[in-house]
């Protein structure tokens, strides 16, 4: 039987700082970024998942949240199957109130279709005797009809769960939507091969009208670190909003950092174009026309990125020159 | 006076006659005076006439003269000028001719220079125009390979528009190609 391959497109969205891109590098194995670097555009990171008869590729896309580079473009927010609504645990109330305010109202306009995700990270910051005035904080947005989830990508607490619950929404609504038999049982297997029950990804989701504070902080302390990761206590670094690269000295970031994370971004993008085109050669020829049709869309939302990235690097000459 | 001769009678009959006919003499007499008088005035008033009319043909001789003269003065002092100019003129396109043979001569030996050094200068050309180019591209070079390669992705990009009026043979040909280009500026970024 020929294996068939299972795309999905998901955008992790966020104000900056939230901790968008640390969730994703430690996902797809990467360390967790010992320090804060701005992203800038969009970065595309892959994650797949082989079963016996499909092979399912999870296309992420790390969106910086800083609005100098323009978060909020429509093209960050068109052909989504899912997406995630980063907030910062350490900061709810304006980390979520970026999310109603700009974020939802744009998925609601541009992928209406798409499951979305409200994700509080930072777990590992939150202390016990918080939990109440944390929970009410979250209330207060009334950001309702979303499965709420806390991870933190420090301790990678619910992390690669989030992202299995993820994939296995979609298949599952694949399988209910679709009239093609191929995709029967898809969501079980998937399942099964991740070693997970149904019950545990049922468990990430926290019901926020119902929680009891006391028991919430049982339920986001990592049973297991999963890796050898320095746990310096509660420490906070102050982030400040970026409004002008330019002016990059101010914020304590080391520039040479910045430039090589946007080119090594920009790299990173062009694989994953050349693998998409590679893809599209081996695709069936009737899939072809909407296969190209998508991927047009992906390339002209990755050229509009590669030019970002091109003047952001520029900028930030200009302030080598200034300096 | 009966008895006076009949011929004396005549006569002073005659006489009688006469005495107006002398009278109208004398009148006569004065009218021809006074004619003699106006013609003599006239005569007068002629040569006066005269002498002015002299005069004046002597003025204007003598101013037609006058005339002639500046004429040929100026006449004179622009045939000078006109020589003058030629004189110069000449003297110029001489020295002009000897500067153009300069020219000539000078251009000939950078010809041949030119031709000789040809290749040397060239390459020392080559060379620095390398040196400058390595100078401002140094630990810019990614920055020129993201800008090739932008404008090589809206290339491409617009390839992938026409690719959907294709047939499906062509089509994947040109894939192909595109994922040949691809795959070229992938291996530059890479290195
Ligand atoms: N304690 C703690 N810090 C975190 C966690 N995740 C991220 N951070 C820190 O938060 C800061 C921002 O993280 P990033 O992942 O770069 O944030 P981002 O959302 O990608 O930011 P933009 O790209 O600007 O939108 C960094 O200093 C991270 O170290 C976490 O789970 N716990
Ligand atoms: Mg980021």
């Amino acid at each position: 039987m020929l294996v068939s391959e299972i795309n999905i497109k998901l955008t992790i969205l966020g104000q900056w700082g939230v901790g968008k891109t640390s969730i994703v590098s430690t996902l797809v194995g990467k360390d967790f970024p010992a320090m804060y670097i701005p992203t800038i555009g969009s970065n595309i990171a892959r994650k797949e998942y082989n079963l016996t008869n499909n092979h399912i590729r999870l296309n992420i896309w790390d969106i910086g949240g800083q609005r100098s580079f323009n978060p909020l473009n429509p093209v960050f927010f068109s052909n989504l199957d899912s997406a995630l609504l980063l907030f910062d645990l350490n900061n709810p109330k304006e980390t979520l109130q970026e999310i109603k305010d700009t974020y939802l109202k744009n998925l609601a306009k541009f992928s209406p279709e798409c499951i979305i995700y409200l994700i509080g990270n930072k777990s590992d910051l939150v202390k016990p005797e918080d939990s109440e005035i944390l929970l009410n904080n979250i209330r207060k947005y009334q950001i309702q009809g979303f499965p709420i989830i806390f991870v933190s990508a420090k301790t990678q607490d619910n992390i690669t769960e989030l992202f299995t619950l993820v994939v296995y929404d979609f298949l599952k609504k694949l399988e209910n939507s679709g009239n093609e038999t191929q995709f029967q049982g898809i969501s079980k297997n998937f399942l099964t091969s991740a070693a997970k029950s149904e019950d545990q990804l049922d468990d990430l989701i926290i019901n926020i009208n119902e929680i009891d504070p006391n028991t919430l902080h049982k339920k986001i302390t990592p049973k297991i670190t999963k890796k050898n990761i320095m746990l310096t206590k509660n420490e906070v670094i102050p982030l400040k909003e970026i409004k002008d690269l330019k002016k990059i000295r101010e914020f304590n970031i080391d520039k040479n950092k910045i430039k090589e994370n946007i080119f090594s971004a920009f790299k990173n993008n062009l694989v994953v174009i050349s693998e998409l085109i590679s893809e599209l050669k081996k695709s069936p020829i009737n899939a072809l026309i909407d296969n190209i049709d998508t991927s047009l869309n992906d390339l002209s939302n990755l050229n509009k990125d590669f030019e970002l990235k091109l003047d952001s690097i520029l900028e930030l000459e200009k302030s080598d020159k200034n300096n | 006076m009966k008895n006076v001769p009949k011929a004396l009678q005549n006569l002073a009959d005659q006489y009688e006659k006469t005495i107006p006919k002398i009278d109208s003499f004398k009148s006569n007499t004065k009218a021809i005076q006074n004619l003699i008088d106006q013609v003599s005035n006239l005569e007068r008033e002629m040569n006066f006439v005269k002498q002015e009319m002299t005069s004046i043909k002597n003025d204007i001789l003598s101013s037609q003269e006058r005339n002639e003269q500046t004429i040929r003065t100026q006449e004179e002092i622009i045939m000078d000028m006109i020589n003058k100019f030629n004189e110069e003129l000449l003297q110029h396109k001489s020295s002009m001719k000897e500067d153009i043979q300069n020219l000539k001569t000078q251009q000939d030996v950078l010809k041949i220079s030119y031709t000789i050094n040809e290749k040397t200068f060239m390459d020392k050309v080559n060379s620095s125009i390398s040196t400058i180019i390595k100078k401002q591209v140094e630990g810019k070079e990614n920055e020129i390979l993201m800008k090739i390669w932008i404008s090589e992705f809206k290339d491409i990009i617009s390839d992938f528009e026409k690719l959907k009026k294709l047939k499906p043979k062509e089509f994947s040909v040109r894939l192909n190609e595109i994922s040949d280009t691809i795959d070229i500026f992938k291996q530059k970024i890479m290195s």
